[in-house]
C-alpha cells in the first residue's frame, strides 16, 4: 500500500486516542458530580447531610414511633469515682426533648478532674442525635467526697433510619491530669 | 549468521546510524536507539529506587529510630513507591515494547518515531521535578524535602506537604502525557504496521500484552492527570474537590485515584504475562498452550481492571451491597489469571526443559507471582481485609506481584533479549548467581512480611513494636541481600554490551526460539524489516496458528 494511506491510518489511530484520552481526563472530572448522585440515589448515602437537619423535625413530635434509649457509664481505673443515670433505660419519641440526670461521686481523698467521652450505638444514629446539655461537653472537677448532679437533655430527630429502634448511649470517665482547653468538644458527640 | 540477512546488510553497507552523541540520542527516532534509553533509565531509576528502599529496611532493622528522621522515612516510601512504578517499571515495559514489538510484528519501525523521541526525553525531566525537592534537601539542605503522604497522594494529608505537591503532581502530569504518547504509538504501530501475514490472532503474547495495555492506558492515565489536578486546585486555588468544607468529600479522591490505579496495577502486570509467554515455549520447546485462550485471558483481566477498584478501601465505609460486588468481581479475575498459570504449566508439561538464566526468571515468576495471587484473593475478602488493611500483608502482596511478577519478567525479558541487542552472549554462570541469590533473598525479604501483617504491623510506620523485631530483622537482611544481588545484573549486562571477547550470538539465539526476531541478525541491525518479512506460521512461537 502506498505511504500516504499509511500515514492516513497512523493519524486516524492518533485522532481517536487523543480523543479517548481528552473523554477519559474529562471522565475523571465527571467522577465529582457523578459521586454525589450516586452516593444518594443508589446507596442512600448522603455526603451532605448538614441540608437536610434544617428539615427534620419540621413535622413535630412523631408520637407513632418509640426508641429505647439505654444508658452504660463506665470510669476509667485511675479515676476514683462513680457514675450513675438515675434511670438505666428511657422510651422518648422522635423529636421529643428528653433529660436524664446522671449523678458522679468522687469516692477519692484528692479533688481531681475528669472528662466524659460519649459515644452512641448504632453509630448510624450520632448525626441525627441532638444535644442540648450534657457534662460531657466540658471537664469536670469534683472535690474530694463531693457528688454532683448533671442533666443530659437531647433530642432524636425523625430522620433516624427506619430499622433502629434502640440506642445505647455510653459515657466513659477518663482523668484529665493538665486541664485542656474547653472550647473543643469531644470527637464523637454531634452536639 | 543467516545468509539472507548478511546478504540484507551488505546490500547498505553500513547502519546508517546517525554521527554524534546529539544527533544519534537526542534527536533518536529510532525504536532500537529509544528502546536502548528507556531500558537505561529504567535501570538507573531502579537502583535509585533501590537505594531509598535499603533506608527503609535500615531504619526497620530494628524497633526505635535509628538511622532517619521519621518525617525523612515517610519521604522515603512515598518516593521508592513513586519511582519504581512511574520511574522503573513501567518505563522498563515501555522500553521492551520499543525495542521488540516492531520486531516481533515485522514492521520497520514505530509508527510515530518523532513522537516515540518526544515521550521519552519528556521522562527525564519528569523525574527530575519529581526529585528534586528531595535532592535538594538531601545535598544541599534546602526546603523540606519531597512528597511524604505516600504514593497514593490522599488528601487531606498529601495537601499538607509543602512545595513538593505541586512538584509532585506537574511530574505526574508529564509522565502521563509521556506514557499516553507511548501508547498511542504502540496501538498505530501493532494496528497499521504488521507484515502481511501477521494476523491479530498470529501475534505474539507480548504484543497482545501490550496492544491491551497501552488501551489500559489510555483509559486510566488521563483520569490520574484529573485527580491530581483537582488536587493541585484544591491546594493552591481554593477548589474542594476534596475538602469536606466546601461540599467535597476525601473519600472521592480514593475513588478517582483507584479507578486509575487498579488498571495501573494491570498495566505493570500484563506486559510481565507476554514475556513470560515468550520464554517459556522456547526453553520448553513446545509452541504455548492455549494461544488463544492466553489473548482472551489478558482481555478479560483487562476488562475486569475496571470494575474492581474499590476493594482498596473496603475500610473507608462502603455499602454492604458494594463490598459485595467488589469482593466478587475482584475474586472473579483469579479465572482469567488461573487460566494463565495453568497455560504456561501445560506448555511446560513433557517439553525439554532447559534452565538457561532467562527460564529461571520466567519460573520464578510463575511460581511467585503465584504467591503474590493468592495473597491477593485473601485481601479480597472483605471481611479478612478489615484485619489485613493498611498492614505488612499488603506490602507482602503488592511486592510479590510486582517485584518477583514485574521485576523479574523484565529480568527474564533482558536475559532472553540481551543477546539479540547486544550480538554477544551473556555470562551465563553469573546469570544464575544473579537470579537464584535474586530469588533467595527476595523471599527473605518480602516473605516473613507476611507474618509481621497477621500480627498486626501497620505499613508505613518507622518505628514498630518490638514483638514485631525478629521477622524485621530477617526481612532486612533479605532486603540488603536482594538489594547487593542487582549489581550482578547491572555488571552483567554492562558486560554483555562492552566486552569484546564475550562469544558472539547466533542469530536464533536460543535452540527452541519462534517469532520474527529471531529470523534478523544478532545484532540486531539498527534498520530492521525495511521491506516486509514472508511469514510462515511455523515461525511462530504458539499451535494455535493454522485456523
Amino acid at each position: 500500500m502506498s505511504q500516504d494511506s499509511l500515514r492516513q491510518r497512523h493519524l486516524r489511530v492518533l485522532r481517536r486516542a487523543l480523543l479517548a484520552t481528552a473523554l477519559a481526563f474529562g471522565f475523571g472530572f465527571a467522577l465529582a458530580p457523578f459521586y454525589d448522585v450516586l452516593c444518594e440515589k443508589v446507596f442512600g448515602i448522603r455526603p451532605s447531610q448538614v441540608a437536610d437537619e434544617v428539615a427534620a423535625c419540621a413535622g413535630g413530635v412523631v408520637r407513632e414511633r418509640e426508641l429505647l434509649v439505654e444508658f452504660d457509664t463506665s470510669i476509667h481505673p485511675d479515676l476514683p469515682w462513680r457514675l450513675d443515670a438515675a434511670r438505666k433505660s428511657v422510651k422518648v419519641h422522635p423529636c421529643e426533648p428528653a433529660t436524664v440526670v446522671f449523678t458522679a461521686t468522687n469516692d477519692g481523698r484528692i479533688a481531681l478532674t475528669g472528662r466524659a467521652i460519649f459515644t452512641v450505638a448504632p453509630s448510624e444514629a450520632a448525626i441525627h442525635l441532638s444535644k442540648t446539655e450534657c457534662f460531657c461537653f466540658t471537664e469536670q472537677r469534683l472535690a474530694a467526697g463531693e457528688s454532683r448532679e448533671m442533666p443530659v437533655r437531647f433530642v432524636i430527630d425523625d430522620q433516624l433510619p427506619a430499622d433502629v429502634s434502640r440506642l445505647t448511649f455510653r459515657y466513659v470517665f477518663n482523668p484529665v491530669d493538665t486541664p485542656v482547653d474547653d472550647a473543643g468538644g469531644t470527637t464523637t458527640t454531634h452536639s | 549468521m543467516a545468509h539472507d540477512a548478511s546478504a540484507h546488510r551488505d546490500e547498505h553497507g553500513h547502519d546508517h546510524k546517525p554521527h554524534g552523541f546529539v544527533n544519534r540520542w537526542l534527536y533518536a527516532t529510532n525504536h532500537k536507539d529509544i528502546g536502548t534509553m528507556y531500558l537505561v533509565m529504567a535501570l538507573v531509576m531502579f537502583f535509585v529506587g533501590g537505594l531509598m528502599a535499603m533506608v527503609i529496611r535500615g531504619e526497620l532493622m530494628y524497633p526505635g529510630l535509628q538511622l532517619v528522621e521519621p518525617e525523612f522515612f515517610n519521604q522515603m516510601t512515598t518516593m521508592h513507591a513513586l519511582v519504581m512504578i512511574f520511574g522503573a517499571v513501567m518505563p522498563a515495559f515501555v522500553g521492551l515494547a520499543n525495542w521488540m514489538v516492531p520486531m516481533m510484528i515485522g514492521a520497520p519501525d514505530m509508527a510515530l518515531p518523532r513522537m516515540n523521541n518526544w515521550s521519552f526525553w519528556i521522562m527525564p525531566f519528569a523525574f527530575t521535578v519529581l526529585l528534586l525537592p528531595l535532592a535538594l534537601k538531601v545535598f544541599f539542605g534546602i526546603g523540606a524535602g519531597g512528597p511524604a503522604g505516600g504514593w497514593t497522594l490522599y488528601p487531606p494529608l498529601s495537601l499538607q506537604g509543602g512545595d513538593s505537591v505541586a512538584f509532585t503532581i506537574f511530574a505526574v502530569h508529564m509522565m502521563g502525557i509521556s506514557s499516553i504518547m507511548g501508547a498511542i504509538n504502540i496501538i498505530a504501530t501493532i494496528l497499521n504496521m504488521r507484515a502481511p501475514g501477521m494476523d491479530l490472532l498470529k501475534m505474539p503474547v507480548f504484543v497482545w500484552a501490550w496492544l491491551i495495555t497501552a488501551f489500559l492506558l489510555i483509559a486510566v492515565m488521563p483520569v490520574l492527570a484529573g485527580a491530581v489536578t483537582m488536587l493541585l486546585t484544591d491546594k493552591f486555588f481554593g477548589t474542594t474537590f476534596f475538602s469536606a468544607s466546601g461540599g467535597g468529600d476525601p473519600v472521592m479522591f480514593q475513588h478517582i485515584f483507584w479507578f486509575f490505579g487498579h488498571p495501573e496495577v494491570y498495566i505493570m502486570i500484563l506486559p510481565a504475562f507476554g514475556v513470560v509467554s515468550e520464554i517459556i515455549p522456547t526453553f520448553a520447546r513446545k509452541p504455548l498452550f492455549g494461544y488463544k485462550a492466553m489473548v482472551y485471558a489478558i482481555a478479560s483481566i483487562a476488562f475486569l481492571s475496571f470494575i474492581v477498584w474499590a476493594h482498596h478501601m473496603f475500610t473507608v465505609g462502603i455499602p454492604l451491597g458494594g463490598e459485595l460486588f467488589f469482593m466478587y468481581a475482584t475474586m472473579l479475575i483469579a479465572v482469567p489469571t488461573g487460566i494463565k498459570v495453568f497455560n504456561w504449566v501445560f506448555t511446560m508439561w513433557r517439553g525439554s526443559m532447559t534452565f538457561e538464566t532467562p527460564m529461571l526468571f520466567a519460573l520464578g515468576f510463575v511460581i511467585m507471582f503465584t504467591i503474590g495471587g493468592f495473597s491477593g484473593l485473601m485481601l479480597a475478602i472483605v471481611p479478612a481485609d478489615f484485619q489485613y488493611h493498611d498492614t505488612y500483608f499488603v506490602v507482602a502482596h503488592f511486592h510479590y506481584v510486582l517485584v518477583t511478577g514485574a521485576v523479574f519478567s523484565i529480568m527474564a525479558a533482558t536475559y532472553y533479549w540481551l543477546p539479540k541487542w547486544s550480538g554477544r552472549m551473556y555470562n551465563e554462570t553469573l546469570g544464575k548467581w544473579h537470579f537464584w541469590l535474586s530469588t533467595v533473598f527476595v523471599n527473605l525479604l518480602f516473605f516473613p512480611q507476611h507474618f509481621l501483617g497477621l500480627a498486626g504491623m501497620p505499613r508505613r510506620i518507622p518505628d514498630y513494636n518490638v514483638a514485631f523485631a525478629d521477622w524485621n530483622l530477617v526481612s532486612s537482611i533479605g532486603g540488603f541481600g536482594f538489594g547487593l544481588s542487582q549489581l550482578i545484573f547491572a555488571y552483567i549486562v554492562w558486560d554483555c554490551v562492552r566486552n569484546q571477547s564475550l562469544a558472539k550470538a547466533a542469530d536464533r539465539v536460543w535452540e527452541g526460539a519462534r517469532g520474527l526476531e529471531w529470523t534478523l541478525p544478532s545484532p540486531a541491525p539498527y534498520h530492521s524489516f525495511a521491506t516486509p518479512p514472508v511469514i510462515e506460521d511455523r515461525m511462530l512461537a504458539h499451535a494455535d496458528v493454522a485456523h
